[in-house]
């Protein structure tokens, strides 16, 4: 009867630990599925999030290399529209961290007034009317691992730089082409200093006049031609100064040159 | 044989709480819990560079970006930075740690961030 009891003793202690050890398997391989699915979902969470800050550092280095572009040069004011456009266009930035690659084009966008929820790069996120807008393609591909989580996304944004580049060129060409006119109409007869000053002085005048109120300094230079015609060749230089850009104050110039001549076909009855 | 059946049972009894001891559900939970924490201050370090934006680290010192770091950091989360060669110093004792990298134009900068006890 002893033996009997010690067998059953035994036989339920072995039942009821190996139901314990059972149930902690299934409760330890349970928590193990969930930390699997934690990381799974930290993974999707982590790619997602770096894909962000990426793409907004990827969008401020853009918006640095279109400064550096703007104040490299001075632009000629016929033709900066074409060729800002143009190497706005060839401006890439690309950001890579682990298995992750954060592409950011650019272009010229069309103006107007636009949110974006770009923060990362504030206060440039965005179109405002009459700054120059600039649209971002971000392309971000990766994944954690091999095996891992893969992530795609395909973004557009606005950005802007408070450069007014249009009213600049305007304003440029409204000058070169008052000038000319006004050279022209002059009804000057004598190619002189004395003569040419005062007509060259009110064409500086309102030119000054008119950037002053867009926000511009300006400036506009001549020399007299005495050939066999009276010619005045001049430029009219345009600057923004002081634009607040992600790296720092800087200036945008814009020149154009134009000819006139005293005494041409429209002024000639006055004479 | 009562001996016999004493050791057996024992025997059982030690393994079976050996193997509870070593298959513990808690090292699954501490993991997740360590994951959902890591997570968290990543949102956390992102929320902050999306409401403060970037261009600030381009137009200051990396001792200001430094005293900027440290100046948004809390109880529970301490935030640093190293800038191109430059650490904003020694790293704080954390058990959570997660550093965004930012390569940035001139220098790349890592936003790095520490915690003990987010929740």
């Amino acid at each position: 009867m002893v033996k009997h009891v010690g067998i059953g003793a035994t036989s339920a202690a072995v039942v009821i630990f190996a139901v314990i050890l059972a149930s902690n398997f299934a409760l330890f391989f349970a928590s193990q599925d969930r930390a699997t699915m934690y990381s799974r979902s930290d993974s999707e969470s982590s790619i997602s999030d770096t894909a962000i800050a990426l793409a907004g550092v990827g969008g401020a280095n853009i918006l640095v290399k279109e400064q550096t572009l703007l104040e490299s040069q001075v632009w000629g004011c016929s033709t900066a529209t074409t060729k800002i456009a143009d190497e706005t266009g060839s401006l890439s930035d690309d950001q890579i961290e682990g298995n992750l690659t954060v592409l950011v084009s650019a272009k010229l966008a069309d103006g107007g007034s636009v949110v974006d929820n770009m923060s990362m790069v504030a206060p440039f996120n965005g179109l405002i009317s009459g700054d120059l807008g600039i649209s971002l393609q971000v392309l971000a591909k990766g994944s954690d691992s091999p095996e891992g989580v893969y992530f795609s996304k395909h973004e557009d944004h606005l950005v802007h730089l408070p450069v007014h580049l249009q009213s600049a060129i305007a304003d440029c060409l409204e000058a070169v082409e008052t000038t000319t006119s006004r050279v022209s109409e002059s009804g000057v007869t004598n190619c002189t200093d004395s003569a040419v000053y005062p007509v060259m002085k009110a064409a500086s005048a309102t030119l000054a006049s008119t950037a002053r109120r867009d926000g511009f300094q300006a400036a506009l230079d001549y020399s007299v031609d005495r050939g066999a015609q009276c010619t005045v060749d001049f430029e009219v230089s345009l600057a923004q100064v002081g634009i607040q850009g992600p790296s720092g104050p800087f200036i945008m110039r814009m020149q154009e040159a134009g000819s006139a001549t005293f005494g041409s076909p429209a002024s000639e009855p006055q004479e | 044989m009562r001996y016999l059946d004493i050791a057996i049972a024992a025997l059982v009894g030690m393994s079976a709480i050996s193997g509870a001891a070593v298959w513990t559900p808690r090292s699954g939970d501490s993991a997740s819990r360590q994951l959902m924490l890591q997570e968290e201050l990543r949102d956390y370090v992102l929320a902050y560079l999306q409401q403060k934006g970037v261009f600030w680290m381009l137009q200051s010192t990396p001792e200001s970006i430094c005293s900027e770091l440290s100046r948004a950091s809390n109880a529970s989360v301490t935030l640093s930075a190293t800038i191109g060669p430059r650490s904003c110093g020694s790293p704080p004792s954390g058990t959570v740690y997660v550093a965004v990298n930012l390569g940035m134009i001139p220098e790349e900068v890592t936003v790095e961030a520490w915690s003990n006890t987010l929740e």
